[in-house]
């Protein structure tokens, strides 16, 4: 009789242990999106799905989660490698490409330069955003041929095929997926909700600030293991020459993720 | 130990212990208990290993999963046509000539063995004969060997490749390519597919598709994958190059500048002071032209007399022609007024030189310059078109190119030249000469 006093008092103390350990996550103590943390790790959990929340209610110093069906998912990655866990873990390997996402920066941005200059760069901005699960990475490629006017002889912009500065008054497209400041133009990466979660970065050649570049399928951005949302800024410059043909200049791009599983 | 562990050792230890009593019999009835719970132990632990195992065994036989497996497209672009779809994978198994493989398009997951498989609308693999391209990996003699399902009339959503010679190999790359795709007709929107593989072309008929059913499992599957893919929306940049034409006339030179340092450019011709013509020679004196345009054809430079009937200069504003134009329509050599008795005008244009910047080039036209004279001022030879010049338009002097084109800081110089007869009325001779510039876009 003693001994199963003690067996259910044990159980007891354990269901109530495993309970709080779930239910209440200090908020203080953790960066931003972050669960469950010590003083040198941290344990990030996103949800998934209708019928809950990670943080439905919180006071000064606990939230609590609810959810429904135990869809979440939590992950936790090293150098190459993500690992996914929970007691119902989504076995869905995704890709989700979206060009011109609300939630990053340079939404809805204009893509109408109007009339361009030989005396001055002008830029434009446009944003994608990258997710990748279950995946060993993704890779997104540029598609599309450079500026190209219409009429019946057209010409298509000089490319910055290996990389440059802007130099206004020389004939020039390039892009590149960081900030810069010369042209004053774009943005780095930024993860979404933060870089606990997402892993994408520019790729080699337009991850420079102030050097721009183009290559028709060319990489211009990777992550080397699963990732959360990255939102890409892409910024083009576009300086023409005293010679560069009159014309309506069309560039026509086309973002291509790949993911490898 | 829990209690319910200590029944199951209980009822093997009494199982054990009746088999020994079976058969030993009855004189055997003194046994080693000890040896007996060993043995339910070790019973109970292989039978509880087993079935545990047993689900992992059977899964491994039956098939594994292909890795390192990708789909790569040459655009994202919703509904695109003609988009070439690489797809790569390295078995886990090999698979002898004579297999198949089945890529299944799904719009909902790409699960294997779930049984639904929604197509994603507008996608296509290429109609009932999809392109294939065997790149790597693979070997020879793969055809795409049909299709099935699809979201619409003339859509195909499974492609089954067969091979006659063609082989799988463990943990090496296979790659091939379709290049008959339509893109799902949404933009920005995550699809999937789904592969098998299979031991021989006729196993793919196990892998059944009904609408947007299919089988759960298949036999002569060996392998097996999902990936995802998305479509995104096009990015679309639109810029405007205007048409312009820049150029300046200068009483200075501009090589070394530009439009915004021309000077007026009034010139009087003659020598001493005050200047003055004289029959024993002729003197010249200097205009100069800048040119930039991005007309795609081009620009001509055209010259026109302030005078209608008068091509050179008059002392009573085109009146009469005391100094009139040389009338030819070939440069020539300019004599003096003494020795060929006639008053004369008439232009050299230079060859067109770029400044720092520049780019492009002028070619001067025949009649105002002679590629064997252009020794400024000593030996020129020059022309002046009557005609042409009192006409409306004026007469072409240079354009840009041999065959017209855009140019960028194109500089040309002009030497009017003239001389008085001897029977030239004093005065003073003045003309004024418009020069057109125009660009063919």
């Amino acid at each position: 009789m003693r001994r199963k006093l003690l067996c259910n008092s044990a159980a007891l103390i354990l269901g109530i242990a495993i309970a709080v350990g779930f239910t209440a996550m200090p908020v203080q103590a953790c960066s931003n999106n972050q669960q469950s943390c010590s003083g040198g790790y941290g344990v990030s959990e996103v949800f998934f799905g209708n019928g809950g929340s990670l943080d439905s209610t919180c006071s000064s110093h606990y939230c609590a989660k609810q959810s429904a069906g135990e869809a979440g998912v939590g992950g936790t990655c090293g150098t190459a490698y993500c690992a996914q866990a929970g007691f119902n873990t989504d076995r869905t390997p995704s890709l989700t490409l979206v060009v011109n996402d609300s939630q990053c920066a340079y939404y809805n941005n204009g893509v109408n330069l109007g009339y361009l200059s030989p005396n001055a760069t002008t830029t434009g901005n446009v944003n994608f955003s990258v997710e990748s699960y279950l995946a060993g990475g993704y890779v997104v490629k540029t598609v599309g041929t450079p500026p190209t006017s219409n009429g019946p002889t057209p010409h298509t912009l000089t490319a910055l095929t290996g990389g440059g500065a802007s130099t206004a008054g020389t004939e020039q497209f390039g892009m590149n997926l960081v900030a810069n400041t010369a042209p004053s133009v774009g943005a780095d990466p930024v993860q979404k909700p933060d870089t606990t979660f997402g892993f994408g970065q520019a790729a080699s050649g337009y991850n420079t600030p102030n050097v721009f570049r183009y290559n028709n399928g060319e990489m211009i951005a990777h992550s080397v293991k699963s990732s959360g949302t990255t939102c890409y800024a892409v910024s083009y410059i576009f300086n023409i020459s005293g010679t560069t043909p009159d014309g309506v200049y069309t560039f026509n791009q086309a973002i291509v993720a790949t993911s490898t599983f | 130990m829990n209690k319910c562990s200590c029944h199951l050792t209980r009822i093997a230890y009494i199982i054990v212990l009746k088999i020994q009593i079976s058969k030993q019999g009855l004189e055997h009835m003194k046994i080693n208990i000890r040896n007996a719970a060993r043995y339910a132990y070790g019973l109970v632990a292989g039978i509880v290993f087993a079935v545990i195992l047993l689900p992992f065994t059977t899964q491994l036989a039956a098939a594994a999963q292909v890795t390192s497996r990708g789909i790569e497209m040459s655009t994202s672009a919703a509904s695109a046509t003609s988009v070439s779809y690489s797809v790569t994978f390295t078995p886990a198994t090999t698979v002898a000539a004579g297999g198949g493989i089945v890529v299944d398009i799904c719009d909902n997951d790409p699960i294997i063995g779930d049984t639904s498989c929604t197509s994603p609308a507008g996608f296509d693999w290429g109609g009932a004969t999809p392109s294939l391209t065997v790149n790597s990996g693979m070997g020879s003699g793969w055809t795409a060997a049909g299709v099935q399902g699809g979201a619409g009339a003339g859509k195909s959503q499974v492609l089954e490749l067969s091979a006659s010679t063609g082989t799988l190999t463990a943990a090496t790359p296979a790659n091939f390519t379709i290049t008959t795709v339509t893109n799902p007709s949404t933009s920005n929107h995550s699809f999937y597919a789904r592969i098998v593989t299979f031991d021989t072309a006729a196993h793919m008929s196990n892998y059944t598709v009904s609408t947007t059913t299919r089988a759960s499992s298949f036999s002569g599957e060996v392998d097996y994958g999902g990936i995802a893919l998305s479509t995104a929306s096009l990015i679309s940049i639109t810029a405007t190059v205007q048409e312009t034409l820049t150029f300046c006339v200068s009483g200075t030179d501009l090589t070394a500048s530009t439009c915004s340092s021309a000077t007026a450019p009034t010139i009087t011709i003659g020598n001493g002071t005050p200047p003055t013509l004289e029959t024993a020679s002729v003197d010249t004196a200097n205009a100069y032209t800048q040119i930039s345009t991005n007309a795609s054809s081009g620009a001509t430079v055209r010259m026109k007399a302030g005078y209608s009937s008068c091509a050179g200069l008059s002392r009573d504003s085109g009146t009469t022609c005391g100094i009139p134009g040389m009338s030819n329509t070939s440069a020539a050599a300019m004599s003096s007024g003494s020795s060929s008795g006639n008053a004369d005008f008439g232009l050299y244009v230079s060859t067109g030189t770029l400044s720092a910047t520049g780019s492009g080039s002028s070619v001067a036209d025949a009649n105002y310059h002679n590629a064997s004279h252009t020794t400024i001022p000593s030996d020129l030879w020059y022309g002046m078109d009557n005609t042409n010049v009192t006409s409306t338009y004026g007469d072409v002097i240079f354009a840009t190119g041999s065959s017209p084109a855009p140019c960028s800081l194109v500089n040309n110089q002009l030497v009017f030249a003239a001389t008085a007869a001897l029977t030239t009325p004093s005065g003073v001779y003045s003309g004024t000469e418009a020069l057109i510039a125009t660009g063919v876009f």
